[in-house]
């Protein structure tokens, strides 16, 4: 499932600098979440992506080794040597990165020569082009339903505590309804005739005739008068009162 | 067999839990099957219960496990019905209406009786008293009747009414 890599990119994509000037594979990788305008720009040269990616990379690194960079495949130390060397830039958070940089960022390529296989499958895969909303919900709802019940449970309550009570309103009623039962229509028959059995007032029995084609059914069976009978003294003919 | 031993009970979706054998007891189901099956280490899977439900039912077998056994007349006698329910019992049946509704369901297929008649007597005590209208909106509940019906069983009721 490929909104499983997301969050996981996502996360990836913290660390990176702001993706400074400069024609680089780089900036395509923080691009690759759907989500992301940049993604669409580099729709286009994706094809030839993987394979240029690693010669850039390589070409870049030793440059950087030049510049006194090193740890290949440590990820976080390259990214903030990128960003203070590019000065210029701003740091941002990576969402609201501004998407033009990203086809020139600058080289910090090194790191990228070495991510797991894991992290570039998702870049081969068809060209992301702008996820919208819905689409993402639809993602994510696929992935949560996913989850074992416990996880689920768990997500939704940190959900509803992350909201705010006047956006929890329109949920109410969705959610009160669905809590609701009509107890005798649903339960077994015995057991809507045992839960009748406990009311031992007659007026409520006439009146709960009344609510519903089901309940007036429900209602005129003997059994149900059979207690009040008892309790008034009447012998009904096929529920003789037990003495 | 000792009180304190173990079982294990296995819900619908796949959960495990593990109570004090008197706790389980409180079921008439399991205790017989414990009865018939005998020592075992496998968990007794309970196929109609969810996690959720069979959670909120130990939390009553284990309030009421040291409860008598109810007397089998009690268990019949109609005219001994009382609408009466333990201040714990009603603190612990204050739930929303689909838990209600499984933990009757609940009590009825595990056979734990007096858990049946709380559930059974908390929705016939919501029922007393109220206007066909205040049931149905308390259950959502849709009046399929038409007006001249509605008329009709109006009428029919009067009798009631003026008693």
């Amino acid at each position: 499932m490929s909104q499983l890599y997301r969050p996981d990119r996502a996360i990836r994509g913290e660390s990176p600098p702001t993706p400074a000037p400069s024609p680089q594979p780089r900036p395509r990788i923080y691009a690759s979440p759907p989500s992301s305008s940049r993604a669409a720009e580099a729709g286009p040269s994706r094809p030839a992506e993987p394979g240029k990616r690693m010669q850039v990379d390589d070409g870049e690194d030793d440059g950087r080794g030049a510049s006194g960079w090193q740890p290949r495949g440590y990820r976080r130390p390259d990214a903030r040597t990128a960003s203070s060397s590019s000065g210029s830039i701003p740091f941002f958070p990576p969402d609201h990165l501004p998407p033009s940089p990203s086809p020139t960022g600058t080289a910090s390529p090194s790191p990228f020569t070495s991510q797991s296989p894991a992290l570039l499958e998702p870049l081969a895969s068809p060209p992301t082009n702008l996820v919208s909303p819905a689409d993402q919900v639809s993602l994510l709802r696929t992935a949560v339903n996913a989850l074992p019940r416990h996880a689920r449970e768990e997500l939704m309550s940190l959900l509803l505590l992350d909201t705010p009570s006047i956006d929890l309103s329109p949920l109410y009623r969705l959610i009160h309804p669905r809590l609701q039962r009509d107890f005798l229509q649903s339960l077994p028959l015995e057991l809507a005739l045992h839960v009748l059995s406990f009311i031992d007032d007659h007026r409520t029995l006439a009146r709960a005739s009344g609510v519903s084609r089901y309940w007036h059914g429900l209602l005129e069976r003997h059994e149900v008068w059979r207690g009040m009978c008892v309790k008034y003294g009447y012998a009904l003919p096929d529920f003789p009162p037990s003495p | 067999m000792s009180s304190n031993q173990c079982v294990t009970l296995q819900t619908s979706d796949d959960e495990q839990f593990k109570v004090d054998r008197d706790v389980a007891n409180r079921s008439v189901l399991i205790r017989n099957m414990l009865e018939d099956v005998g020592e075992s280490e496998q968990a007794i899977p309970l196929p109609n219960v969810s996690a959720n439900v069979l959670k909120k039912v130990l939390e009553w077998c284990e309030h009421h496990k040291k409860d008598p056994e109810p007397l089998a007349e009690d268990l019949d006698d109609n005219r001994r019905k009382t609408t009466e329910i333990s201040d714990w019992d009603a603190k612990f049946i204050q739930v929303d209406q689909e838990m209600l509704f499984e933990i009757i369901l609940a009590a009825n297929y595990l056979d734990i009786k007096p858990l049946l008649d709380v559930g059974c007597k908390t929705v016939a005590n919501m029922i007393k008293g109220k206007q066909p209208e205040e049931i149905r909106k308390l259950f959502n509940i849709v009046n399929d009747f038409t007006p001249e019906e509605e008329a009709q069983i109006k009428k029919e009721n009067e009798w009631a009414e003026d008693r």
